[in-house]
């Protein structure tokens, strides 16, 4: 990669893929944000919260949801849940992230309707765009 | 009644109580609810004394006495039903009265007692009282002296049950603090340290996006920073996840389990049944199955483990059995010795079979709450 945005960073001609970050660790999303934007994406914003990543995921469309599985007293796979029931936000991919470990928590990623899980430390764009791609039709 | 006879006497005595005593204790030692215990005491003071009604009473939080059980010669052929009646279903009229706790011995008229109750203390303090209402005019002249006898056996065996009951729960907090403890851990290295890594490594890989394509050598040597970092990450991981398996709080036992043995050398059948337990069984149930597959990996030298989590009779049972070559012991320094605290702290069991040559099997079982 190079300081000019990657160009697999956009799925649509011209429109770089849109994404919502949900964590409760503000230093990760800082980092987070950072390092998504660096690489190309556009960060439309970042909750801190599961009901403020709802209400955003709402209002921004964002192409991808990032989601934190431990949201602090909430819980990801809920929120993933809601998202995919609700009818403005039943199309946004959702991926869900954890430093915990991925192995334990296949198979509640696999129940979950998101798409796919990302260790946190594997962040990156080419790692969201893949599993944007990977999304089922 | 000559010397010889009294002593004969006494020597009976003893040995009625120490027969008593035996048959007491090891009700206390099976456990034996509170209710037949006190029963049993009762039946027992019953059997030692002539026909009468046999009542034991204990002081409740209000400072009253209340009745704990009752004895009486039911199915007595005397004919004299009106003594015999419950203690609580004699308020007052003919007869002997109820006494008023801790009164001691108070005759109900003049002569011999037909009434006695006397004090039972426990470790010095007030515990609670037994009275004994003779079905007959009067009382033993020794009867007196024979309840306070058996007061004292019964306190002797109520502080033990009670130092038993106490050192139960006293095991069982402790291993709740250690549980709330190492969750603390996790959580806090969770939410701290591997957050901070993460963002840290996150910051290298953006500073990495940023060199100009011609500085590979500055590139090769973030990258190599970055790639140490998530390495140390996972060691972190794996670390936290020894202290406490978050996956549990998650999504239970079966996705907990399943996870151990996708990570297990040896190939593992699973069959856990399927629900949430309360936290401290889960938590007992993942370190067994954990141990257990740890020692096949190390010693049974097994082609195969099976694991079974099933529930029976309002408890949970786990077996895990290997095909390897046997001969484990349950031995100090031994990991399964804690395991097996840990599982006795939860009033649970747990027991190994290992023959030589023969396989291994370590089987748990653990009561559900309210069973």
């Amino acid at each position: 990669m190079t300081g000019t945005p990657d160009r697999a960073a956009q799925p649509r001609a011209g429109a770089p893929l849109t994404c919502l970050l949900v964590d409760d660790s503000p230093v990760f999303l800082t980092a987070a944000r950072t390092l998504l934007e660096r690489q190309g994406l556009r960060v439309v914003g970042a909750a801190g919260t599961a009901e403020e990543g709802y209400r955003l995921a709402r209002s921004r469309s964002p192409d991808v949801v990032l989601v934190d599985i431990a949201l602090g007293t909430d819980s990801g796979f809920d929120l993933a849940q809601r998202l995919a029931t609700d009818a403005t936000t039943a199309g946004t991919t959702v991926v869900l992230i954890s430093t915990r470990s991925e192995d334990d928590l296949a198979e509640l990623v696999q129940a979950s309707p998101a798409v796919g899980f990302l260790p946190k430390a594997e962040l990156s764009a080419r790692s969201v765009l893949s599993l944007f791609g990977h999304r089922e039709p | 009644m000559g010397d010889e006879a009294r002593a004969g006497d006494a020597l009976r005595r003893l040995v009625e109580a120490q027969a008593t005593y035996r048959r007491l204790a090891s009700l206390v030692a099976e456990g034996a609810p509170p209710a037949e215990l006190f029963q049993a005491f009762a039946g027992e003071l019953g059997e030692l004394l002539p026909r009468g009604v046999v009542a034991m009473s204990r002081y409740g939080e209000d400072g009253k006495l209340h009745p704990v059980g009752t004895w009486s010669h039911e199915g007595d052929s005397s004919g004299t039903d009106a003594a015999m009646a419950p203690v609580t279903a004699r308020p007052g009229g003919q007869g002997p009265g109820r006494p008023a706790p801790g009164a001691g011995a108070e005759p109900a008229s003049p002569g011999p007692p037909a009434t006695v109750q006397v004090p039972i203390e426990v470790e010095g303090r007030p515990w609670g009282a037994m009275a004994i209402w003779s079905a007959d005019a009067a009382l033993p002249v020794d009867a007196d002296e024979r309840l306070r006898e058996f007061a004292s056996l019964m306190a002797t065996i109520i502080a033990n049950a009670g130092s038993r009951a106490a050192l139960a729960a006293s095991r069982a907090r402790i291993v709740a603090a250690s549980d709330e403890a190492r969750r603390r851990i996790e959580r806090d290295l969770h939410d701290g340290a591997q957050q901070r890594l993460v963002s840290l490594a996150l910051a290298l890989r953006a500073a990495e996006a940023k060199v100009p394509a011609e500085d590979a050598e500055l590139r090769s040597e973030l990258s190599a920073v970055a790639d140490g970092l998530t390495e140390l990450l996972d060691e972190l991981r794996s670390i936290a996840r020894g202290v406490h398996p978050a996956v549990l709080d998650t999504g239970g036992l079966g996705p907990a389990l399943r996870a151990l043995g996708r990570r297990s050398p040896v190939p593992v059948q699973l069959d856990v049944a399927s629900g949430r337990y309360p936290e401290q069984l889960e938590v007992s149930v993942y370190y067994v199955v954990s141990e257990a597959l740890t020692n096949v990996a190390k010693h049974a030298n097994a082609s195969f483990v099976r694991v079974e989590v099933a529930v029976h009779d309002r408890a949970l049972h786990v077996i895990v059995a290997d095909d390897g070559v046997g001969g484990a012991r349950l031995q100090a320094g031994s990991g399964l010795v804690g395991l097996r605290d840990r599982v006795e702290a939860v009033g649970g069991s747990l027991e190994l079979h290992s023959l030589p040559g023969g396989g291994t099997s370590l089987e748990a079982l653990m009561p559900l709450p309210g069973s």
